[in-house]
Order: C-alpha cells, then structure tokens, then sequence
C-alpha cells in the first residue's frame, strides 16, 4: 500500500505542475491563434503568409490537437479518480471498470487520430508524404488505450466473482 | 475482450520488434563513430603521457557509461517482453495466475530500475562531457512516464493477488 501512496502522490503531483497549468495554457492558446494565426507557425513550422492553405485551415489543425491534448488531460483525470478507489480498498467497484474502459477508448482513440493527423498536417503544410513504421508516441498510446480495455475487462470477471463470492453463505 | 488481446499482442510484438531494431542499429552506428574517433586519437596520442589523465581515458569511460545506456535500453526492452506472456496468460483465461502477478512485478521493476539506473548514467555521461546536469530536465524526458507506470504495474500486482484470492475462495465454494 506504500507504493499507492507514493504512486498517488506522483499522480497528483504531475496533475498539480503539469495538467492544470497545460489546461490554462491550451484554453489561451486556443484563443490567441484566432486573434493572432502566425503564431501558429511556432508550432507547425510553417510560414502561413508563404502558404497556400489558409490560415483557417491551420486554426482548425490547432483546436483539433488541442481538443487531442485536453482528450489526454483527462485520462489523467480519470486514473487519478480510480486510485482514489484503489485507497478505499474497492479495486473492483463499477466506477473503476467504466475508467478503465473509458480511458482505454480515450488513449486508442487520441492515439490514431493523433497518428492520422499528424500525417495529414505533413503532407498538407509541408508537402511531405511521411509515414513513420517505428516506435512513436501515437502507438504507445494506442497500446495503453487497448491494455486498459483488456484491464477492465479482466476487472469485471474479478468483480462477478467477488459478487458471487459474497453471496455465498 | 479477445480481439483486444490479440490486436494488443500483434502491436506488443510489432513495438518490440522496432525497438530491437532501433537499438541495434544505435548500437553499431555508436560503435562505429567510437572506432573512428580511436582511431583519429591514435594518430596524435602522446605516448608519454600517463593512461589515466589522457584522453584515451576519458573516451573509454564514455564508451563504458554508453555500453551501459545500451544495456539499460535492452532491459527494458526486455521489460517489455513480459507483456506478451500476460497477454497469453489473458487469453488463455488465465486473468489472476501466480504468473501474470509475478510479471506485473517484475516489469514494475524494470521500469524503475532503469529509471534510476540511466538517470545516474546519464549524470556521469554529463560529467564526463562538461556540460551541465539539470535533473529535472533529465527527469521531465521519459522519467516522469516510467516511475508512475512502474508503481502502477506494482499495484496491478496486488490487485490481480487479491482477485486470485477471490477466485480461489469462489472455485472452493460449493
């Protein structure tokens, strides 16, 4: 039970220095590219004065990787949530199963339309057909996504058998 | 449940591939720069000089502390091998065995390990080099992903023990 404070902790503290100010900072950067779209270029790379796309086209990219990233924020969230059942010893209550599962849909979903994106932004901004085989990010979280899905489903059998278990006189 | 495990097994199988791949050809791409660099040195050496103070030294120390970068990849990657057998555990319908517990530990473990272990090489990799150390920026790289997914992979641990034990006591149950 050490290593569930501990882990807690960790959790909490990355919630506290990283999530919420990335949330405010998001919420600023989803206002400031419509009040001002060269800062896009920042985070693209591109030179939208240069660009044949319009400028619209990147402020859309930018609020669909920002809703992407606030996707990610709240997985967070969530697992942070289901500890707080971990410590009041329920490891196989409801509301951890729908997490799990939850942030199994989440993770997969972020992880591929990160990937489809990405791919998409490349080929259209910088006229660069790229697809990338390797180890990347977008596959890991589709990886975590899918192992928390199995997670949940292997949470559910635990729970039948624990209701069965405790029905039993 | 079944699709995921065998869609989860096939990416497992696909990432490990890729990072062997990667590390190896990390690998002989250091150990060829490394040779040159010997050899480069080799030409303009003082052979007067005493071995421990030259520069030879000092490469062989950075070479060493690479070599252990390299081993630590590889046991993660290893690490990360032990997935495959939960999965087949999983699908066998085998949730809660002594081995997915034992597994669950053991990548805790390497997941923590080699956290600390590269975080000290990467410390005397700088040392070496003169540059500075900023632990939090080392920290924030890949670290702050890997000690809570060790912790948490430890907890799964004790989790799936109690399920085991629920199990069990249903199983005796008439």
């Amino acid at each position: 039970m050490r290593k569930l404070i501990i882990l807690k902790s960790l959790i909490d503290f990355i919630w506290i220095i990283t999530c919420i100010p990335s949330m405010l900072l998001l919420v600023f950067c989803a206002i400031y590219m419509f009040v001002e779209p060269e800062s896009l270029n920042l985070v693209f790379d591109i030179d939208i004065a240069e660009q044949r796309t319009s400028a619209i086209a990147v402020q859309i990219f930018g609020l669909l990787f920002i809703v992407l990233a606030f996707g990610t924020i709240y997985c967070v969230y969530l697992f942070r949530k289901t500890l707080r059942y971990f410590q009041k010893v329920k490891p196989f209550h409801n509301n951890v199963i729908h997490n799990f599962h939850q942030i199994g849909y989440l993770l997969s979903g972020i992880g591929l339309l990160s990937s489809i994106l990405f791919f998409v932004a490349q080929l259209f901004f910088k006229n660069e057909f790229k697809i990338n085989l390797g180890l990347s990010p977008y596959l890991m979280l589709i990886c975590f996504g899918l192992f928390f899905m199995v997670l949940s489903e292997v949470f559910k059998v635990a729970k039948y058998a624990k209701e069965e278990n405790d029905l039993t006189i | 449940m079944k699709d995921n495990t065998k869609i989860l097994t096939y990416i497992t199988y696909g990432v490990l591939f890729g990072a062997v791949s990667v590390l190896l050809n990390d690998m002989r791409e250091f150990d060829f720069n490394q040779f040159e660099k010997f050899q480069n040195w080799s030409k303009i050496a003082d052979k007067n000089e005493r071995w421990f103070t030259s520069k030879n030294a000092i490469e062989w120390s950075y070479y060493a502390i690479n070599a252990g970068l390299f081993f630590w990849r590889g046991y993660l990657i290893y690490g990360f091998s032990y997935f495959l057998f939960i999965l087949k555990e999983v699908e066998n319908g085998n949730y809660f065995s002594d081995k997915n517990i034992t597994y669950f530990k053991k990548i805790g473990s390497v997941f923590i390990s080699y956290t600390v272990s590269v975080l000290i090489l990467r410390f005397l990799l700088r040392a070496i080099d003169g540059s500075s150390f900023k632990f939090f920026n080392e920290l924030k790289a890949e670290f702050t992903f890997l000690i809570p997914a060790g912790l948490a992979f430890y907890i799964l641990a004790e989790i799936f023990e109690r399920g085991k034990n629920v199990e069990e006591e249903n199983d005796l149950t008439i």
